[in-house]
Parts: structure tokens; C-alpha cells; sequence
């Protein structure tokens, strides 16, 4: 070490200096890639994440779970309180069975006299979070499940409450999922008891700002919020949440689903529901097909004969 | 210094810088009024690369910032690049800083994290991707900097990452006018 020659000296800088253009450059071309042609990257992305993050899982596990351990035990101060509380709403909510069982069997029977079809249940897959953004701009969650359950882009993600968010990037064995705070998240929906559409337009804050509202007066804190369904990604009629109003006096969603604690979250996985392509065709007895070729040909056997 | 040594320092740098990435990914909370975690990678490889730059080469620096790019789902390779630039000019700062107290480190790191914000913000801008507001950033700005002295202590005393003595680093890199 101690003899070095000044020449190799500099030829090394000189190397160094090359290489370390090259990967400026190569970052440059990287950012402008993912900016050009965004889908290809982020597929590449996941394919990173899919490799590496589920190899780290036993990193994450078990501080995850430690962290978790402590909030329960935290939870155990309040377990008196709680368990009183649990009581009286145990109460309360034996009434509404009552009240909900009559309901359905009054359902039932009204749509049988009308003969309703209704849409075929949707059916779902579980999945477990395995990570989180990573950065407080981003609001995204990794699942440990992916394209080999039949995940696919857009299937739109509940947890036992309410939307959670859309699934957005999908690799073999997880798939990520845009959550409904997240700054790029906007989910049509229809506020209940009025029926007005609205455009819930996520900010990075626990609770989404409403957009679009025809007719402020009529939206009140409490409304239910659901998907409408339009636009296609989201089904309609999932619980979002409840209107609430913000201390800066805009209207914004108190989500329904529990965000502190998404642990298990239910994708729902898309059917595409039949189109109807074009209006109906003339109804009548088959008339037969005559080209101008054939027609034409007709003619000159006619004529040769 | 012996080359195992030097190689046991490279791979602690990976472990660290790997731990760093990984941190926040953890799902701890989700909704949206977390706390602003620093930027972990930054302040290990700043301090890092002042105390130790040949454990740390830039090759490893930036495959490990592009990994926590795409990890972190940010924009791949803008953010990356920005802290590789600011590692290295914190590498090249290090015979000045060394000379002087911590704190002429400590105020030379968060200028350069300043920066680095400053220069990724505009780029994101100019590239028109659709970026949080500015105000949002400060949170990150000062627990960066708040961190640094923490992680400054804790490779010094835990790891053993000290600067060489100046004896040995005129040795080292010859004498720097």
C-alpha cells in the first residue's frame, strides 16, 4: 500500500470517474424510463419486490409481530372499560339481529314475488400484508398474494369493514395495493341517503376529502359513503365510509375499514360482468345472403349458357 | 488495515443499509398521519462514507440506493442518483470535515440532505410527476437531521467505525494540501 505508483494512481481515478458517470447516466435513463414508459417499470419493480421482500419475510415477521404484542398488551389496560363497553353494545346489537332477521325474511319474500335475479356473489381471495410503503408520501401495502391466486390489476381490496383500496401491480406471488389515502386514489362513489355522486380523492391524510358534490346542502356528516361502480374498477355498493367534516370545513370520509390494523385484507376478484355489444338485430325468418360477386357471376353463366 | 477487516466492514455497511430499507417497510401503521420516518440509507452511508469511505464504494452505495428505490416505491433511479451525488460529495468533503468538530459534520450533512430534497423536488416538478406538497417534506428534512448525530454515536461506539488517526491517513491518502 504504502508503494504506490502516482500514474496508477491517477488511472484509477480516471476509472472511477468514467464508471461513476456511467451510472449517473444509467439512473438518469432509468427515471426517464420509468417517467416514458411507466408499466413496463413498475412490472419490474415488482418482480424486485416479489423476489426480495417475501426472502426478507423472517425479518419482518417478527418485529411485526412484536410491535403488535405490545399494542395488545397496551390494550389490556383498558380491558374493564372495554369489556363494559362490549356489553352494552352487545345489547344493542341483539336488537338489530332481531330487527335484521326480520328484514331479510321480508326480503326474501318480496323478491321472490317479484322474481329478482340478483348479481352473483362475489367471490374473494385473503391475503396477509407483508409490508408497507415504505415512505410517508406513498400510502401502499404489499400482499403476500399475487397472480397465481387470481389476483388482477384493479381488483379492488376490503378488509371485514370496508374498501381498503385497489390493487395496483401484480407479480406471481404478491401484489400491491393502493390504499384509499394515498394521493393517487380517487373512487367514484355515491353518498347514501341522498344519492349524489361524488369523487373521493385521496390526500395522504386518515381521511379522504369528497370532490365533485353537486349539491353540498344535501350531504350531511354521518351519510354513508359506497362505491358507485362507475368507471368500472370498484363494484358498487361497498361500504367506504361515513361523511364527516374537517376542521378545515371541507367534507371528507371517515373510512369504514380499520387502517390501524390491516392485517388480513380481502381481494375480490373480478368477473367482468357481460357487455352488451351494439343494439339488437331485425327479427324475422333468415333472409338469404346475396352478394354483388355472385350475383354478377349468376348473370354471365346466364349469358354463356 | 488488513483486508478482512475491510471486507467485515463492507459487509456490515450491506446489513446496516439493508436494515435501513427494510425498516420502513414494516406494516406497522397505515393510516395516513404516520410519523415521518428519516431517511435512514442517507444517514448511515453520510456518516459512513466520512469515517470509512473505501468500506463503502460508490458501486455499493448506488445498488443499494436504487434497491431502496424500488423497495420504497418511489420514482426508480431519481432518488437514487440524488443521494449517490450527495454520498459522494460528502466523501470528497470528509478530510475538511474531519479536521474540525462534529457539529461542522453534522451542519455540512444536513445542508447536503437540504439540497438533495431541493434538487429531487425540482426534478420531479420538471418531469411533471404528480409530487406531495413541499410543506410536506420538511417532517423528513428534520428527522434526517436529527438522526444523524444519533447514528454518528452509534457507529463510533457500537461499531466501531472511527475515523483512521491522522497519522495514518496521511499515510493513507498522502498529504492533502
Amino acid at each position: 500500500m504504502a508503494t504506490q505508483n502516482p500514474n496508477d494512481v491517477n488511472m484509477w481515478r480516471t476509472i472511477r470517474r468514467i464508471v461513476f458517470t456511467m451510472v449517473a447516466v444509467f439512473m438518469i435513463g432509468l427515471f426517464l424510463l420509468w417517467r416514458i414508459d411507466n408499466p413496463r417499470v413498475e412490472n419490474i419493480r415488482m418482480a424486485i419486490v416479489d423476489k426480495f421482500v417475501p426472502s426478507f419475510d423472517w425479518t419482518i415477521t417478527p418485529v411485526t409481530s412484536v410491535t403488535r404484542m405490545v399494542d395488545d398488551v397496551r390494550s389490556y389496560d383498558e380491558l374493564y372499560e372495554q369489556n363494559r363497553e362490549l356489553r352494552r353494545e352487545l345489547q344493542r346489537m341483539k336488537g338489530w339481529r332481531e330487527a335484521a332477521l326480520q328484514l331479510e325474511e321480508r326480503n326474501a319474500r318480496l323478491m321472490a314475488l317479484n322474481n329478482v335475479r340478483l348479481s352473483p356473489r362475489q367471490a374473494f381471495v385473503t391475503g396477509e400484508v407483508l409490508a408497507d410503503s415504505g415512505s410517508p408520501f406513498r400510502q401502499s401495502a404489499l400482499l403476500n398474494i399475487g397472480r397465481v391466486d387470481g389476483v388482477t390489476d384493479g381488483s379492488s381490496a376490503v378488509d371485514g369493514l370496508g374498501l381498503v383500496g385497489r390493487i395496483s401491480g401484480v407479480a406471481e406471488q404478491t401484489s400491491r395495493i393502493i390504499l384509499l389515502t394515498d394521493i393517487n386514489s380517487r373512487v367514484p362513489s355515491i353518498v347514501q341517503p341522498s344519492g349524489q355522486k361524488v369523487l373521493m380523492s385521496g390526500d395522504n391524510t386518515i381521511a379522504p376529502p369528497l370532490e365533485f358534490i353537486e349539491d353540498p346542502e344535501n350531504v350531511r356528516p354521518g351519510d354513508r359513503v359506497v362505491t358507485s361502480g362507475d368507471g368500472g374498477v370498484f363494484p358498487s355498493g361497498i361500504l367506504v365510509g361515513q361523511v364527516a367534516v374537517g376542521p378545515d370545513g371541507r367534507l371528507r370520509v371517515r373510512l369504514a375499514a380499520d387502517y390501524r390494523r390491516l392485517e388480513f385484507i380481502r381481494v375480490l376478484l373480478r368477473n367482468p360482468q357481460e357487455r352488451i355489444e351494439g343494439p339488437g338485430d331485425l327479427i324475422g325468418p333468415q333472409l338469404p345472403v346475396l352478394s354483388g360477386a355472385e350475383a354478377l357471376g349468376a348473370t354471365t353463366t346466364a349469358a354463356g349458357q | 488495515m488488513s483486508g478482512t477487516l475491510l471486507w467485515v466492514q463492507r459487509l456490515l455497511y450491506c446489513v446496516l443499509a439493508l436494515m435501513a430499507i427494510l425498516f420502513p417497510l414494516l406494516p406497522l401503521s397505515m393510516d395516513g398521519s404516520q410519523v415521518v420516518l428519516p431517511d435512514l440509507f442517507f444517514a448511515i452511508s453520510a456518516a459512513w462514507v466520512v469515517r470509512r469511505p473505501e468500506s463503502a464504494p460508490f458501486l455499493l452505495v448506488a445498488l443499494l440506493a436504487l434497491l431502496a428505490d424500488f423497495l420504497q416505491s418511489r420514482p426508480p433511479g431519481l432518488w437514487a442518483l440524488v443521494t449517490l451525488l450527495g454520498v459522494e460529495f460528502l466523501r470528497g468533503q470528509r478530510e475538511v470535515m474531519l479536521d474540525r468538530f462534529y457539529f461542522n459534520e453534522w451542519i455540512t450533512q444536513g445542508i447536503v440532505f437540504a439540497v438533495m430534497l431541493l434538487l429531487n423536488g425540482l426534478i420531479l416538478t420538471l418531469a411533471l410527476v404528480p409530487t406531495p406538497e413541499t410543506g410536506e417534506t420538511w417532517p423528513l428534512l428534520f428527522t434526517t437531521i436529527a438522526i444523524l448525530p444519533a447514528i454518528a454515536l452509534v457507529l463510533h461506539y457500537v461499531f466501531v467505525i472511527r475515523p483512521p488517526k491522522p497519522a495514518e491517513r496521511v499515510r493513507q491518502f498522502g498529504r492533502l494540501t
